[in-house]
């Protein structure tokens, strides 16, 4: 499989007919909001800007359980899932609440829209510091009953966000939030690795005044105001769920198979804890480098600048899943916010790493190639750009949390932090290995891809000498065709 | 007439216009891996002598006036590969566009990245010559792979083996150990250091160091003569330019 340019503009042609609309009012109707709960069932066709608290939430301990004695084996990898089942059927029980809150999650992350009471920052935030004591203690409860180490850390922010949901199937959908505060909360969780629950700078300024303490030369949130707000937001299915998940210790059984290639072929639909699959795959995380400023912008420049942004931001996202699940046989894990998780994988019967590596790097190529054409398709002029970050390792993918339709999909390993993690390492566009992906590549790669700025995909063909490479064929068949320079004198070549 | 040899078996992905008996022009637009055309090229091609000279009909235009790491010589004329403009037949001419077609199609690759590809290459000067001989060399004991990398990463076996030639003789120091290349007699026996150079094709370790002190020369030879174009990352010019002047 390769990039191909007309395939990819056509395809491109035909995100642009499927751009969500954005409502002429722009902001999501209060009465809609009440009516149907805060984009739990949003529609594919339509974006939103919403204005409400962000909480993010990171299970510390999620990185320790990665491996055992150092190493990814298969029952670290099971128990990595039932720590993670086990938090998953209690955060599920949020999910459908009919309360205005949107609950997501994905690998040991958990990101919650507060957006009740409509038009009260101060009571969203306050209710948004409920949910977030809420779930600490149900995460005490139950990592206790099961045996897990437990802790959460909590980010808040406050703010409008642009709200699309894409994806197809039930077990292919991704409602994202595009903005400030979700960046800022998700930025605020990963800063530091205390447990707690704390503000951003903008959420501690539209607070009540008497939420907010000096203690130790810094701000933190005042207890008595936190049990006042647990008090007055009861989540009474959350304290139910965790109280039936912390009684009921049968865990499910994870049973992992090496998938038949390519990973596109893989369903989400058809995995289950007794039906994952489990290889070494190389991860992938491609951002769009300046989008939440660019966001930003456009939720204060109107309605127009808002459509244009979620043009951009759905050709973009969409093509981008096209080039790893069409062009490299790729299995697309999320989108989380403007950024697209996916893994490829290569060896038919073993692992073959430098192939996942090598795959994974033209794939990155070719993520930039259409991201290019997706600019001048939309004729922006956005200060944009992409950032990947690619990691190798044994990675195992299922479906987690409720059976049927409501479990959600994962892939969790050393490799999907650690790619995401490289990604965030970048600064403005680019490409970067993870230390294995490092390691296990071939030296070209090692040299072209290892850290810096990101080629398209003709380019990377060039210099990978990829089968498809029309000089590569040349080559081939005229071995002479290596150039060269002559001497000084006399002129030869 | 060599330039006639040319226009006779002119590929669909350029055009050949004869000026005179000893001029012609050539636009070429060649596809890359995405099928995306490259940028126009616009060619003169001369013949002098027995040797066909291929440049940019305005010389700097396109492409830098001068690199060798993009393989164009001083005065523009273009090295697509090692004599390969000389006596130009209907034999040859096929070949001679070939080289053509893949020099356009990497000079965009090197544009974009600053990278001309490893294995698309020779080195420079005669230092060419040496290359190929080594690589043959090391064809023949089953160590190509092995011999490119020590070319383009300067790692593996053959790179270290460098490190062991004594730099005064050209051979590999503790002539009577057994050679690091594994090369060995109809016996099976590993051939002596001091003899395997000696021996057939030659030792890819000792040719590998000749190449490196030719290719040494050819810049030190090229040194206030020519001026980095800044286009390409591992330009030893680069370095020169940027040395301060004492």
């Amino acid at each position: 499989m390769s990039w191909n340019q007309d395939r990819a503009k056509s395809r491109i042609r035909e995100h642009l007919k499927t751009v969500p609309e954005v409502d002429r009012r722009v902001a999501l109707d209060s009465a809609v909001l009440s009516k149907r709960g805060l984009l739990s069932r949003m529609p594919l066709s339509e974006a939103f800007v919403v204005e409400g608290a962000h909480l993010y939430g990171q299970l510390l301990d999620f990185e320790d359980l990665v491996t055992e004695q150092g190493q990814e084996t298969e029952a670290a990898h099971r128990r990595l899932l039932r720590f993670l089942d086990m938090h998953y059927r209690v955060w599920d029980s949020l999910v459908d609440g009919d309360d205005g809150d949107r609950i997501d999650y994905h690998g040991a992350r958990l990101h919650a829209v507060v957006a009740s009471p409509v038009g009260d920052p101060a009571a969203q935030i306050e209710r948004a510091v409920a949910l977030a004591r809420k779930l600490t203690e149900a995460a005490q409860k139950v990592g206790e009953a099961h045996g897990f180490p437990s802790r959460i850390r909590f980010g808040i922010d406050h703010g409008k966000c642009l709200a699309m949901t894409t994806g197809r199937g039930a077990h292919e959908k991704d409602t994202l939030f595009l903005g400030r505060p979700a960046n800022h909360a998700a930025k605020l969780v990963a800063s530091g690795a205390e447990q707690g629950i704390f503000l951003t700078e903008t959420a501690q300024k539209r607070v009540a005044a008497e939420a907010i303490r000096k203690h130790a030369g810094g701000l933190t949130l005042d207890e008595a105001y936190i049990a006042t707000a647990v008090r007055k937001y009861a989540f009474d299915s959350l304290d139910r769920t965790a109280s039936a998940v912390a009684s009921d210790l049968s865990a499910p059984m994870f049973r992992f198979e090496r998938p038949d290639l390519p990973l596109s072929s893989v369903k989400f639909g058809e995995l289950s804890p007794a039906n994952s699959i489990r290889m070494g795959m190389a991860s992938i995380f491609a951002d769009i480098d300046g989008f939440t400023n660019f966001v930003d912008q456009s939720i204060q420049g109107g309605s127009e600048a808002i459509r244009e942004a979620v043009k951009i931001v759905h050709v973009i996202r969409e093509e981008l899943n096209s080039v790893l699940k069409e062009d490299f046989g790729g299995k697309r894990v999320r989108f989380i916010g403007d950024c697209i998780h996916g893994c490829v994988a290569e060896g038919e019967r073993a692992d073959d790493a430098a192939g996942s590596v090598r795959e994974a790097a033209l794939c990155a190529s070719a993520m930039r190639s259409s991201f290019d054409l997706c600019l001048e398709a939309v004729q922006s002029d956005a200060a944009i750009d992409l950032a990947v970050g690619i990691e190798y390792g044994p990675t195992p993918m299922t479906r987690l949390g409720h059976r049927g339709d409501d479990s959600v999909r994962c892939a969790a390993s050393r490799a999907t932090v650690d790619a995401e993690r490289t990604q965030q390492a970048i600064e403005r566009g680019g490409v970067r290995l993870g230390a294995v992906a490092t390691g296990i590549a071939d030296p070209t790669i090692r040299k072209h891809f290892s850290s810096g700025r990101l080629m398209s995909f003709d380019s990377a063909s060039d210099l990978l000498m990829t089968a498809q490479a029309p000089a590569v064929q040349i080559l081939r068949s005229e071995p002479a065709a290596r150039s060269h320079a002559a001497s000084p004198t006399p002129t030869r070549g | 007439m060599s330039l006639d040899a040319l226009a006779r078996c002119c590929p669909n992905w350029a055009e050949f216009r004869s000026i005179h008996a000893r001029e012609a022009e050539i636009d070429a637009v060649a596809v890359r891996s995405s099928k995306a055309f490259t940028r126009v090229f616009q060619l003169r091609a001369i013949s002098i002598g027995n040797e066909i000279r291929v440049s940019e009909r305005l010389v700097g235009s396109t492409l830098p006036a001068c690199c060798p790491e993009r393989h164009i010589n001083p005065g523009g004329s273009f090295c697509i590969g090692l004599r390969a403009g000389e006596g130009i037949t209907d034999e040859t001419a096929p070949a001679w566009w070939k080289k053509l077609h893949a020099f356009a199609l990497w000079q965009e690759t090197a544009e974009e990245t600053g990278f001309w590809p490893s294995e698309a290459q020779l080195s420079h000067g005669e230092a060419g010559e040496v290359e190929l001989a080594a690589e043959n060399a090391a064809d023949q004991l089953g160590l190509r792979a092995v011999y490119r990398e020590a070319v383009a990463f300067d790692t593996g076996f053959i790179a270290a083996g460098v490190g062991r030639i004594n730099a005064k003789t050209g051979m590999l120091r503790n002539g009577r150990s057994a050679c690091i290349c594994g090369r060995t007699d109809r016996g099976g026996r590993t051939l002596l250091r001091r003899d395997c150079h000696g021996n057939g094709l030659g030792c890819p370790i000792i040719l590998e160091h000749r190449r490196r002190a030719m290719v040494g020369e050819y810049w030190r030879g090229l040194r206030g003569h020519v001026t980095c174009c800044g286009t390409m990352h591992e330009c030893p010019l680069r370095a020169i330019d940027s040395k301060p002047s004492t």
